[in-house]
């Protein structure tokens, strides 16, 4: 997560053959607009995953994403990276089906969820990866996006806060919560430092 | 829980916390493959005529995406891969000039280049330059002689393009020298990594 | 109950982390040290149970890495680990595997390091070097080598294989499957033979021979190396092949043939194929031929700016 200088090369790479992709997919391109997907499909699926807690609402929320990102494509003016573009699109989408729902629909983490989102996400470091995910599928919903966010996908306080809606204190103090929660029911499973 | 808000010390370490936290996946691959649903509901674009400018996004990013299609297989092993269809770069394609904005050339007169090419090959050369300082001489002396090629190279096609501007033949291959030269860059800089046991690796090469 | 394991981040830097798995963990992580404070180059030998479809990462400076396939759910090391280094470490949680020489701090006078590797022969494969040479043989996955100045050989099957050097050689020999072969280099000699399926190579300088069955798609670029490629193409294949000064010669096999389109701005075009065989067609443009050979649902493009170009079925 960190700056290393293969990032920052791979990011000058890719800001270049980005932004050829997206002049080419805004000309109608479905070729080129396919190629962005493979890009960013994984971590556009991964964000509405951690937010949702439910595999079918987020391949749902990335097919969305994608789509209404098509749509907006020729007005994409390259201020911002186009991944950082894709995930306001994906925080939006997320955002809006919870505010048609019903509370109660939004709330409800089956322990089946909780599972498979663990699996889904449990190659990477089986070990941490599982203690962790479980605690994050307890959070509240506000605590939990902005921890995703934040401290999954490296997004500063500013830039979450206008993504989710929210002030930037608010951001900071529910990273704080959220952190709080973790620390706290990780300790209660028994892993300590 | 009242319990949450009355919590005495943190039992783990926040630093231990962010740090686990930032080795999450980012990624997480849906566990079926989205692209056909959504490719099935793209709308088309109201224009269908490419730009000068459309038609060589459309044949650079045809170029580039043998490269991107490696950041593909790193990042999403089960991808699907392959070149777009209809993305072989012909010459009956009308005669276009890479000219998009106004910066000295590095490779030669007559030719503007690109900004954010021109900025991405900054950043590369810089990137590079460090690296290649910390390399054994005979390394350092290979890619340098190597980029000398490259770009001696696209300076040879631009002198043919001045003398016959718009023959697609170098178009094509000037295009294709300014990528490789990127990707050669971005292949060597990856090569060598800044790994402090390869630093020292070479370091103990040089000694002897 | 601690089980403390090593850990590297980014900066290269080593640190340790205590992590308690909770009781559902099923993970098992495992830290195997080898010392040679002694000095001397001290033999190698560990063996660790792994999963049979796991990944295995190798690294090392300089010596040579020799990976084997074989039909054990084991990894097992042996060689010698060079005067000076500080250790090897082998860590696994079951399913990857690392495998990574470390030199100390103050590396004044290291050796060569020799592993010897015996992994699943369905493991996947990573292995990066500075000036080690590397060889794999037998493995049936996904492999992934990559050198500064080390050479690369290898064996490869049906599966995806990225090979890249700077200046070593590579050589890479297929069973006949198709796979998915990328190969970079900038200045290192390029042999594969026996490869099939989508193939691509890149080098700067350097020259290659390639031999090529059952190739689906192709991209070969160069800058100043020469070219030997004959290949028998799948209906509809795409080969292209680009160069600036090199000479490409291009031997078509088989009853697929193909439609060609060749040019060269200042070079020749030779061809035995085609309705003007054996004519270099030259104009005030430069010399290019179009012609359509044997079946010709695929496609062969290739251009230089200043190289020969030449075609031909043997």
């Amino acid at each position: 997560m960190t700056g290393t200088s293969d990032d920052d090369l791979q990011r000058a790479r890719q800001r270049l053959e980005e932004q050829r992709l997206v002049e080419a997919a805004a000309g109608g391109s479905t070729a080129a607009f396919e190629v962005l997907y493979r890009l960013h499909a994984g971590r556009v699926h991964g964000l509405c995953r951690r937010m949702t807690q439910h595999r079918e609402t987020a391949e749902d929320c990335t097919q969305d994403t994608f789509l209404q990102a098509w749509r907006a494509l020729p007005g994409f003016q390259n201020r911002s990276a186009f991944g950082t573009w894709l995930h306001t699109i994906a925080v939006n989408t997320v955002l809006a089906r919870r505010r048609r729902l019903a509370p109660h629909e939004t709330q409800t983490q089956s322990l089946d969820e909780a599972a498979s989102l663990i699996a889904d996400s449990a190659a990477h470091d089986p070990a941490a990866a599982r203690d962790l995910e479980s605690a994050i599928a307890t959070l509240p919903p506000g605590a939990r996006d902005v921890l995703v966010l934040v401290a999954i996908y490296g997004y500063a306080h500013e830039e979450a806060a206008r993504m989710l809606g929210i002030a930037v204190g608010t951001s900071k103090a529910q990273l704080h919560r959220a952190r709080h929660l973790l620390a706290t029911r990780l300790a209660y499973e028994g892993v300590s430092a | 829980m009242n319990q949450d808000e009355a919590a005495p010390d943190l039992p783990m370490p926040n630093a231990a916390l962010d740090r686990a936290l930032a080795t999450l996946p980012q990624e997480i691959a849906p566990q079926r493959d989205l692209w056909a649903t959504i490719a099935g509901r793209l709308e088309p674009r109201p224009d269908p005529t490419v730009s000068r400018r459309g038609w060589l996004a459309l044949a650079a990013s045809v170029v580039c995406v043998g490269f991107l299609l490696l950041i593909v297989r790193l990042l999403q092993p089960s991808a699907v891969s392959g070149v777009p269809p209809g993305a072989t770069l012909g010459s009956t394609q009308s005669a276009v000039s890479p000219v998009l904005d106004l910066e000295a050339a590095p490779f030669g007169r007559g030719v503007v280049l690109d900004a954010a090419y021109v900025q991405a090959h900054r950043d590369l050369s810089a990137q590079l330059r460090s690296r290649l300082a910390r390399l054994p001489p005979q390394t350092r002396r290979t890619v340098e002689e190597n980029l000398a090629v490259m770009r001696h190279a696209a300076m040879q096609i631009n002198t043919a393009l001045e003398q016959q501007p718009g023959d697609p033949l170098l178009e094509e291959l000037l295009l294709k020298a300014y990528q490789d030269e990127l990707t050669v860059m971005s292949t060597v800089y990856e090569l060598t990594r800044t790994d402090a046991d390869a630093v020292l690796g070479n370091r103990r090469l040089e000694q002897l | 109950m601690n089980k403390p394991f090593t850990q590297q981040n980014t900066a290269g830097a080593m640190t340790k982390k205590s992590f308690n798995p909770s009781p559902s963990t099923l993970a098992l992580a495992v830290l195997l040290m080898i010392s040679s404070a002694s000095g001397a180059g001290t033999p190698i030998d560990r063996t660790v149970a792994i999963d049979p479809l796991g990944t295995v990462d190798v690294s090392n400076v300089a010596g040579s890495v020799t990976v084997t396939g074989w039909e054990r759910n084991e990894v097992a090391i042996s060689g010698t680990l060079g005067k000076g280094v500080e250790r090897l470490d082998v860590n696994t949680d079951g399913k990857a595997t690392r495998i990574k020489v470390v030199l100390p701090s103050n590396a004044m006078n290291v050796e060569d390091t020799v592993l010897k590797i015996q992994v699943p022969r369905k493991s996947s494969l990573a292995v990066n070097t500075v000036s080690a040479d590397v060889t794999v043989r037998d493995l049936t996955a996904s492999q992934r080598l990559q050198t500064v100045s080390g050479d690369v050989t290898t064996q490869i099957a049906a599966e995806a294989a990225e090979l890249r050097t700077v200046s070593g050689d590579i050589e890479v020999t297929g069973s006949g499957p198709r796979g998915v072969l990328e190969i970079a280099s900038v200045s290192g000699d390029i042999r594969a033979m026996r490869v099939a399926g989508e193939v691509n190579v890149t080098n700067v300088s350097g020259d290659m021979l390639l031999g090529l069955g059952a190739v689906s798609r192709s991209r070969i670029r160069t800058t100043s190396g020469d070219v030997t490629m004959a290949a028998a193409l799948d209906p509809g294949a795409r080969v292209d092949i680009e160069g600036t000064s090199s000479d490409i010669k291009y031997v078509s096999v088989g009853p697929e043939g193909g439609q060609f389109d060749l040019a060269t701005f200042s070079g020749d075009v030779i061809s035995c194929l085609g309705p003007r065989a054996g004519q270099t067609d030259r104009s005030g443009r430069g010399s290019s031929l179009q012609f359509s050979h044997g079946r010709a649902s695929a496609r062969v493009r290739i251009k230089s700016l200043s190289g020969d170009i030449n075609v031909c079925d043997k």
